[in-house]
C-alpha cells in the first residue's frame, strides 16, 4: 500500500457518518427516559452518595440493628470506618459526622429518600414533594448471568396529604406504559421491606409473562419521622426499581454482566 | 416453608382449591410461592417464601391455614382454632404420682418461657405411616415416633420442641449461659465449643442442648429410651441468631426462634405434642406441665383511625367491610369513636404493631387487584433537577456526537483508598479511586476487536470511550469523567492528543464548562487519555440550570417495536485477512465485494470492509488507468476457534474466483 500517497481518493480521509456517532450506554438512555417520564408527572430528580453510612442505609430506613431483614441484603462493609462523607457539609445534623457509624456501599437507593428529607428539613421546607433518582447499588453476592454485585436502581418517593397505594399503582402503571412504549399490565403482591408498610412487589406483564420488577409501598412512619417529617400530617409512597432487569427485559439482554463489561460489541448495539 | 396441601386440608371441612389456585391465593394475599412440588398420593407441596414480618406466625401449617381462612372465608375446624388447640390437647391427663421436672432459668430475658413435663413408660419405635408420610411430604426425615412427634408439631404449630431422655439427665435442669470453652457433642456427633455468648440447657454434668438450636447426644432419645422430658420454650431471637451464626448451625428450630415467636405458642406446642405422643403410645404416662413463665404478656391492643387507613390504601371501604376483614384475621375491633378503633392483636401476630400494619392486613386480604382503572395525575410539588444529572447529560451528548462510546465499569478495583471488608475477590478489594485505569484496559480489549467493531464501509480509526461515574479518593466521593482516545494505527499528521483536545474544546463550546481547567491530557503511544473531577463544575451550575427541565423533557421515548433487541456476538477469536487487487477503472466495488462473499461461501465470513480505493493513472496515455481495491475479510465462528489453515482454504477460493475474473491480486 506504499502507493497510497499518490492516491486521488483515500476513503479513510473522509469522515464516515456511521462511524462519527458514538453510543450511549443503555443505562444512560434508560435513565434519561425515566427522568423524562417522572418529571412529566411532577417529580424532582435527586441523588445520593454510593458510599453510605449505616444510619442512612439501615437505621433511618427502619431496619433494626439485629433484625433478620439485614440478612436479606448482604452488605459490602468498608474498612477505615471514619465516614468518607466527613468532609461534606454537616448542617443537616445528626449522625452525618459520627465516625463511629460504619460505612458501606449502599445496598439500595432508598437512602436517597432519607438524604432528600434531610435536605428539605435543612432548608426549612415542607412536603408535598416527589423525587426520582437513579444510582448504583451493591450486594455482596456471587455473580452469574442474572446476578451482579453492582447494579442500578431507580428510587421514587412521593409525600403529600393523600398519597396512597392507589396513587402508587396509577403512577407506576403510567411509568411502565411509557417506558415500554405500550399499554402494560401491572399487578401488586404483598411483600415486606422494613421501610414501607404496606409493602408490595410489582410484576409487569411482558411478552405474555409476569415479571417481578420492583418493590414498593407506603413510606413507613418511622422513615418519615427520621427524615423530620411528621407522619401524623403526611403520608407517601416509595418504590425501588431494578433498572438492569428492566433493560434485560426490554432489550432481550441475556447476561447482566454485559452491562458492566465496557465491551463495544455490546454498547454499539444500542 | 413447605406447606402440604393435604396437611392444610386437615384444618378445613370445606374442600380447598387445587394447588394452582391455592398458590395464587398465597401469592396475591399473603406471600410469594417459590415452587410447587407434586408429592405422593395426589398431594402438592407449596414452598412459600415467608419474609421476616410474617415469620412470627407463618412458619407453620397453622399460620398457613389461618391465612387461607382469612382469604377465602373458609372456617377452620373448631378443634384446630389456635385458641382451642391447647385446651383440646390438654385433655391428656397428668398422672398424680409424677412430678414436673426441676427447672431453673437464670436469664428470663433470654428464656421468657420454659415449659416441660415428664412422659414415662414410652416406647420408642417407628412412626405410624401417616406421620412418616406427612414429614416426608414436606422434606423432613423420619427418625422415630418421639422425635417425629416434636418435628411434626413444630411444622404444624410453629413451636420448636425438644425431647430429652429423662434417665440420662442428672439432677436439675438449668437454662443458662455457656461457660467459655464449654463443649457439647450434638445429636449428630459434632463437637461444638461454646462461648459465654451462647446459651445452653444443662444438667449437673454440663450442657445437654444448645438452647433453641440443637440437642446434645448425651441426653438423646434412642430406641432404649423409656422416659422423656419434653421441652417447649421461647428463647430470645437475637441471641439464638448470634449463636446459630457463630457455630454455623441453622435449622428449622433456630429459624423459628430467630424470627421471634410468641410465648403463647409454647403452650400449644406442649399440649399438642403430648396428645400426639399419647395417640401413638397409649400406655405413656404424663406428668404435670411445669411452666416457668414469670412475666405473662398482657393482651395487646392498638388504636387506629379507619379514615387514615382508607386514605393510605386509596380504597373506598365501608367501616363494616374493614371490620369484617379484620375479623377474618382474628383481629377484634372495638369502636371507641368514629375516628378511633381499638384492635386486639392475637399474641402470635408480633408483626402488627401500628396503624400501617393494619392497613397492610386490610389491603392484602381485600386484594390490590381491586385498585383498577386508576387515572394518573401529576403530583403536587415543585420540580428541581440536580445539576449532576442535567450537566452530565450535556457532556455525554457532546461525547456521543464526537464518536465516543459510553462505558459503565465496576466500582471494585484491585487498588484504591478504601478497602472492602469482605470483597468478592482479591482484585476487587477496593473501591476505585479512578475510572481511567479500567477504561484504558477495556479500550485495549476493544482495540483488539477493532475489525469486528468496524462498519461495513470503513475500518475503525480509533477506539473512543468515556465514563462518567463515582470515584473514591482522598476521603471523598466524587463525580469523575474519564475519556480515552486510542488510535488504531499511526497516521501522519494525526495525534490522539490533538483529537482529544478537539473533543474537550467541543464540550467547552457546547456546555460552557471548561473541564480541562484542572486536568491535563496524558499520552502514551497511540493513546491519549484524561480524567477530570466534575464536582466543581456541577456545583457551579447548581440552582442555575434553568434549561434542565427542557433538556430532560427533550429525551425521546420509543414505542415497543422500536427497541433494539440485543444480538449475541461470538466469544471466539476472529481472523482478519486483507485482499488487495487491481481492477479496471470501471469495475464496480460492490460487485467485487459480492463476488468475494459468494465465493467464500462460508458462514464464517462475518464482514467484508472495503477499506482502500485509489486509481492509478499511468503516465503512458496508452495504458489504461488501474483501480486498486483493498478489502478486509473478517472470519469468526460461534462454535470454535478458527485455524489459519481453515481460513486459508476459504481465501484461496476467493483468490481463484478473483483471478478467473481477470483481476490482478496484489
Amino acid at each position: 500500500m506504499n502507493q497510497a500517497q499518490d492516491t486521488e481518493s483515500n476513503m479513510n480521509k473522509e469522515k464516515n457518518p456511521k462511524e462519527a456517532k458514538g453510543h450511549l450506554h443503555p443505562h444512560s438512555t434508560a435513565l434519561a427516559e425515566v427522568y423524562k417520564i417522572f418529571t412529566g408527572l411532577g417529580f424532582s430528580i435527586s441523588e445520593g452518595p454510593e458510599i453510605e453510612d449505616e444510619y442512612h442505609n439501615f437505621d433511618a430506613l427502619n431496619v433494626p440493628a439485629d433484625h433478620p431483614s439485614r440478612d436479606m441484603q448482604d452488605t459490602f462493609w468498608l474498612k477505615n470506618h471514619p465516614s468518607i462523607l466527613s468532609n461534606e457539609k454537616d448542617e443537616t445534623g445528626h449522625h452525618f459526622l459520627n465516625d463511629k457509624k460504619r460505612t458501606l456501599l449502599r445496598t439500595q437507593t432508598s437512602s436517597i429518600q432519607v438524604r432528600y428529607m434531610e435536605k428539605l428539613k435543612h432548608e426549612g421546607r415542607n412536603p408535598p414533594f416527589n423525587i426520582i433518582g437513579g444510582g448504583k447499588v451493591f450486594r455482596n453476592e456471587a455473580t452469574d448471568k442474572t446476578h451482579e454485585a453492582q447494579f442500578y436502581q431507580i428510587e421514587g418517593m412521593s409525600v403529600g396529604k393523600d398519597i396512597s397505594v392507589a396513587t402508587l399503582k396509577s403512577t407506576l402503571k403510567e411509568f411502565f406504559n411509557l417506558f415500554f412504549g405500550n399499554e402494560i399490565e401491572i399487578r401488586f403482591r404483598p411483600s415486606y421491606f422494613p421501610f414501607v408498610e404496606p409493602g408490595v412487589e410489582v410484576d409487569v406483564l411482558f411478552n405474555g409473562k409476569w415479571l417481578e420488577v420492583l418493590g414498593a409501598g407506603m413510606v413507613h412512619p418511622v422513615v418519615l419521622n427520621a427524615g423530620g417529617i411528621d407522619s401524623k400530617l403526611w403520608q407517601g409512597f416509595a418504590f425501588g426499581i431494578g433498572l438492569d432487569r428492566l433493560l434485560m427485559i426490554r432489550h432481550n439482554i441475556t447476561d447482566v454482566r454485559m452491562l458492566y463489561s465496557g465491551d463495544l460489541r455490546f454498547i454499539n448495539q444500542f | 416453608m413447605k406447606i402440604s396441601r393435604n396437611w392444610l386440608q386437615t384444618y378445613f371441612d370445606s374442600q380447598l382449591p387445587g394447588h394452582e389456585d391455592l398458590s395464587n391465593l398465597f401469592t396475591f394475599h399473603s406471600c410469594e410461592v417459590e415452587g410447587v412440588e407434586h408429592a405422593s398420593d395426589l398431594d402438592h407441596v407449596l414452598d412459600i417464601k415467608v419474609l421476616p414480618d410474617r415469620a412470627h406466625y407463618l412458619l407453620s401449617h397453622q399460620g398457613a391455614a389461618e391465612e387461607i381462612s382469612a382469604i377465602t372465608g373458609f372456617k377452620i375446624k373448631p378443634d384446630f382454632l389456635r385458641h382451642n388447640r391447647a385446651a383440646v390437647a390438654e385433655k391428656v391427663v397428668a398422672e398424680g404420682h409424677i412430678d414436673s421436672p426441676d427447672i431453673k432459668v437464670t436469664d428470663e430475658a433470654f428464656c421468657s418461657r420454659y415449659m416441660s413435663r415428664f412422659v414415662k413408660n414410652i416406647i420408642v419405635k417407628e412412626s405410624p405411616s401417616w406421620l412418616k408420610h406427612w414429614l416426608e411430604a414436606v422434606g423432613a426425615r423420619s427418625i422415630n415416633n418421639i422425635v417425629d412427634a416434636t418435628n411434626y408439631i413444630m411444622l404444624d404449630s410453629g413451636q420448636p420442641l425438644h425431647a430429652f431422655d429423662a434417665d440420662k439427665v442428672r439432677g436439675l435442669i438449668v437454662v443458662r449461659r455457656a461457660e467459655a470453652g464449654e463443649k457439647i457433642i450434638t445429636l449428630d456427633q459434632k463437637e461444638v465449643i461454646l462461648s459465654i455468648e451462647d446459651n445452653v440447657i444443662a444438667d449437673d454434668e454440663g450442657p445437654i442442648a444448645i438452647a433453641g438450636i440443637k440437642g446434645g447426644s448425651r441426653a438423646a432419645v434412642d430406641e432404649h429410651t423409656k422416659n422423656i422430658i419434653i421441652e417447649s420454650a421461647r428463647f430470645h431471637p437475637t441471641q439464638v441468631r448470634k449463636t446459630s451464626q457463630r457455630i454455623g448451625i441453622r435449622n428449622e428450630s433456630s429459624k423459628r426462634f430467630e424470627n421471634e415467636i410468641s410465648e403463647t405458642l409454647a403452650s400449644i406446642g406442649m399440649h399438642c405434642v403430648s396428645a400426639l405422643i399419647l395417640s401413638m403410645v397409649p400406655e405413656a404416662q404424663f406428668g404435670p406441665v411445669g411452666d416457668a413463665y414469670p412475666n405473662m404478656l398482657p393482651i395487646r391492643k392498638i388504636s387506629i383511625s379507619p379514615s387514615r387507613i382508607t386514605s393510605l390504601l386509596g380504597m373506598n371501604l365501608s367501616h363494616q367491610i374493614m371490620m369484617e376483614t379484620l375479623l377474618k384475621l382474628n383481629l377484634q375491633t372495638s369502636i371507641f369513636s368514629d375516628e378511633e378503633w381499638h384492635i386486639t392483636i392475637p399474641p402470635e401476630r408480633l408483626d402488627i404493631v401500628s396503624e400501617p400494619d393494619i392497613a397492610d392486613e386490610i389491603g392484602r386480604i381485600i386484594g390490590y387487584d381491586k385498585l383498577e382503572n386508576l387515572q394518573v395525575q401529576p403530583l403536587l410539588g415543585e420540580i428541581e433537577i440536580s445539576s449532576s444529572i442535567s450537566e452530565g447529560i450535556k457532556i455525554k451528548k457532546c461525547l456521543i456526537d464526537q464518536g465516543y462510546g459510553e462505558a459503565y465499569l465496576y466500582t471494585f478495583a484491585e487498588k484504591g483508598d478504601i478497602q472492602i471488608e469482605h470483597p468478592l475477590a482479591s482484585d476487587k478489594s477496593y473501591t476505585r479511586n479512578n475510572i481511567i485505569d479500567g477504561l484504558l484496559s477495556v479500550a485495549e480489549m476493544n482495540a483488539r476487536n477493532a475489525d469486528i467493531l468496524s462498519s461495513e464501509d470503513v475500518l475503525l480509526e480509533a477506539i473512543r470511550m468515556f465514563e462518567i461515574g463515582k470515584t473514591f479518593k482522598d476521603g471523598k466521593e466524587i463525580w469523575s469523567l474519564a475519556i480515552v482516545h486510542r488510535l488504531l494505527k499511526k497516521q501522519k499528521g494525526i495525534s490522539a492528543k490533538q483529537k482529544l483536545e478537539e473533543t474537550i474544546e467541543h464540550i467547552r463550546e457546547r456546555t460552557g464548562l471548561d473541564i480541562l481547567s484542572n486536568a491535563s491530557i496524558l499520552e502514551k503511544d497511540l493513546t491519549a487519555f484524561v480524567e477530570i473531577s466534575l464536582d466543581s463544575f456541577f456545583s457551579s451550575k447548581e440552582g442555575k440550570n434553568n434549561d434542565a427541565l427542557d433538556l430532560i423533557q427533550s429525551q425521546p421515548l420509543k414505542t415497543i417495536s422500536e427497541f433494539v433487541q440485543f444480538k449475541e456476538f461470538s466469544i471466539y477469536p476472529f481472523i482478519s485477512r486483507d485482499a488487495a487487487l487491481f481492477v479496471e477503472e470501471n469495475v464496480n466495488e460492490e460487485a467485487v465485494k459480492d463476488l468475494i462473499i459468494s465465493n467464500a461461501s462460508s458462514t464464517l465470513l462475518q464482514k467484508v470492509t472495503l477499506f482502500d480505493v485509489f486509481v492509478k493513472k499511468s503516465e503512458d496515455p496508452n495504458i489504461a488507468a488501474k483501480k486498486s481495491l483493498a478489502y478486509r475479510l473478517v472470519f469468526q465462528s460461534f462454535e470454535k476457534t478458527l485455524t489459519d489453515e481453515g481460513v486459508l482454504e476459504i481465501m484461496n477460493r476467493v483468490y481463484e474466483a478473483l483471478k478467473v475474473k481477470g483481476y490482478e491480486i496484489r
